[in-house]
């Protein structure tokens, strides 16, 4: 009803009302990640504007220069170029294109299978939530890299095939994590009184259960984000991931792989930029849940 | 006020869970019998208190009532329809008849929900109201609990127990409900607070014409609101009397002995009687006979040999009929 505008938004404990409050909060913002991401997000957006060269033009005269600050290299091709005469500085920039999408759609398909999931074993129990479980529990147990390798060379190369990989691999760890917080939810004294009150439990899952889901969810994604990248990393890498001319950042590492001794520039930008978005969706993730756990937050 | 029918009649209701055992967990190795044969009314504009210890079976009549669990055996009935036999139709006007405030404020409102719409919950359901109406009404109940009606855009978190529990009993009567059960409604509130919030309900049934079933620990609680008060020991009635009654004289040795615990905290006063020892039996396995008599100062020889029924002594008053009880009677009269 209009009385309640946003009533799924968390409210930020410090800060309302406080005369100094904004400034708090932005105090107690993580800013060099969340910085980071906004770089990589800038970067995966704009990048046809930012990149200087297309990320697949070949240059072959150009082959193997080093980065600008090194004898033979270019600010023509500032992070040098690959065995193929290709801009690392373009690749690495649409590579972030390739990769924080190939994550993010991923993370959102996991999740929403897991919550669905989650959701209904932990709702409505019984033999459903026992199969269901037993089902998430069997996948917890295969090492996921393992079963990615498999399914992604049984599935060929495609960014479709790699979302639906770690999709599949990812959403058992939503399903615990739903499952546990609904059966604490469905406990609570304010859903009992939803059912006094005459509340289906379509309304009660809409208006009570996922509403208090929200906060968990936004902290197990960021905190899987990092974690996707790294497997979709792995897989371009090995060659069952995203197709090679495609510039993702583990094939931009794989490129380069023959040739780290001679032209270490191929493989470190891209292996750089993997580290940096994993540390800093790592650091926002951990911020965030330090903020919303509602675990940290009643006490 | 009060009318001859019963609004609500539990009949000899009983609610035993299951315990399963054995190596996998499949086995049903016993029951724990939480209520055990309950049979009381009340009538429209009345206040019935149950007052006993934590595990007596109190609350599981609450939701009992509530129709969050169905009993095992026995029948309520609510208006004179059972509540087990329901079709949707008739689900729906005991949902809009019949609501609820528990004991802790601090978990029975969605700390994601403005308190507006945690009030106007119960009427999105119920009642096919307009939105401005919603709000209007909103507004209204906020005022008659005590809040004020801007408070409405804010989130639970932002207020004291007490108004929590003013809001979750302005929620309560958001339907014109004709039975509110409240399950320990000050027992987790500041002693100061208590008496705001009790007074508040008093108010309201005086001026609604409500029925409440209120749960209690504490006899001291409920003296001044009850028209009746049942006294429960481990799933069971020892004693059910108009309020003054059981106050006056309360006759059986639980009832007793939780009420010289009510009073021991007055000062001046001695203890008429020896405080309670032990802890309260394990409903898995309760005593035979009388159930209080391991515990009971006055038990007898008999007292272990043979369950007492519950006998009317006078108009309105039934007193477990065990042998301690007979003579306590009859001691008192001479």
């Amino acid at each position: 009803m209009a009385l309640s505008k946003g009533s799924g938004a968390p409210r930020l404990a410090a800060g309302k009302g406080h005369p100094l409050g904004l400034w708090h909060q932005l105090r107690e913002l993580p800013l060099v990640p969340m910085g980071a991401i906004a770089l990589l997000l800038v970067m995966a957006i704009a990048a046809p504007l930012l990149a200087p060269y297309p990320p697949t033009e070949q240059s072959l005269l150009d082959r193997l220069m080093p980065p600008f600050w090194i004898a033979g290299g270019d600010l023509l091709h500032p992070l040098g170029t690959d065995h193929y005469g290709r801009d690392v500085l373009s690749r690495v920039i649409w590579g972030a294109r390739v990769s924080l999408s190939v994550a993010l759609v991923a993370i959102v398909v996991a999740g929403a299978i897991g919550t669905v999931v989650g959701i209904i074993a932990g709702y409505f129990g019984g033999f459903i939530e026992i199969a269901l479980m037993r089902v998430a529990d069997a996948f917890l147990a295969i090492p996921a890299v393992l079963v990615a390798i498999m399914l992604g060379a049984t599935l060929g190369p495609s960014f479709e095939n790699v979302v639906a990989v770690i999709g599949l691999l990812y959403w058992p760890r939503y399903a615990r994590q739903v499952r546990g917080e609904t059966l604490a939810i469905k406990g609570s004294d304010y859903v009992k009184l939803a059912r006094v009150a005459g509340c289906s439990s379509t309304r009660i899952l809409a208006t009570h259960i996922f509403p208090n889901l929200v906060p968990s969810l936004l902290v197990l994604a960021s905190l899987q984000v990092g974690a996707a990248i790294i497997l979709e990393a792995t897989l371009s890498f090995l060659g069952v991931g995203i197709p090679p001319p495609q510039p993702a950042w583990g094939v931009i590492v794989e490129d380069g792989r023959g040739m780290l001794a001679s032209a270490w520039w191929i493989s470190l930008f891209p292996g750089l930029a993997i580290a940096i978005t994993v540390l800093a969706f790592n650091l926002t993730g951990d911020w965030i849940r330090d903020r919303l756990d509602p675990k940290l937050r009643s006490r | 006020m009060a009318t001859d029918a019963p609004l609500l009649e539990l009949t000899d209701v009983r609610k035993h869970y299951a315990v399963s055992g054995g190596p996998l967990g499949l086995k049903t190795v016993g029951a724990v019998r939480a209520v055990d044969g309950l049979s009381f009314s009340v009538r429209a504009g009345e206040t019935l208190s149950i007052v006993g210890e934590s595990g007596c079976g109190k609350t599981t009549t609450a939701r009992l009532i509530l129709k969050l669990e169905e009993p095992t055996a026995g029948a309520i009935s609510f208006e004179g329809r059972r509540l087990d036999t329901l079709d949707a139709a008739g689900l729906r006007h005991f949902r809009g008849s019949v609501q609820a405030v528990f004991q802790d404020p601090w978990s029975s409102l969605n700390p994601r929900m403005t308190v507006g719409r945690i009030i106007a919950e119960p009427m999105i359901v119920q009642a096919r109201l307009s939105r401005q109406d919603r709000q209007d009404r909103v507004a209204e109940l906020m005022t008659q609990v005590g809040l004020r009606r801007e408070q409405a855009e804010l989130y639970p978190h932002q207020f004291s127990g007490g108004q929590r529990q003013r809001i979750a009993i302005a929620r309560a009567l958001s339907v014109d409900p004709k039975l509110i059960v409240l399950d320990e409604p000050v027992s987790a509130l500041d002693v100061s607070i208590r008496a705001q919030i009790l007074n508040l309900l008093k108010d309201l049934q005086d001026r609604l014409g409500l029925s409440y079933v209120m749960i209690a620990h504490h006899l001291a609680t409920v003296r001044h609101m009850s028209h009746h008060v049942a006294v429960m020991y481990l799933g069971q009635l020892v004693e059910i009397a108009p309020g003054r009654e059981l106050f006056r004289r309360p006759l059986h040795p639980y009832t007793q002995a939780l009420y010289s615990a009510a009073l021991s905290t007055h000062v001046g006063r001695p203890l008429s009687e020896p405080a309670l020892k032990g802890e309260i039996p394990s409903p898995l396995n309760p005593p035979s006979g009388c159930r209080f008599h391991p515990r009971c100062p006055h038990a007898l020889a008999e007292c272990s040999a043979s369950e007492p029924a519950l006998v009317e002594i006078e108009p309105g008053r039934r007193v477990q009929d065990c042998s301690c009880v007979r003579r306590l009677i009859s001691a008192a009269a001479k």
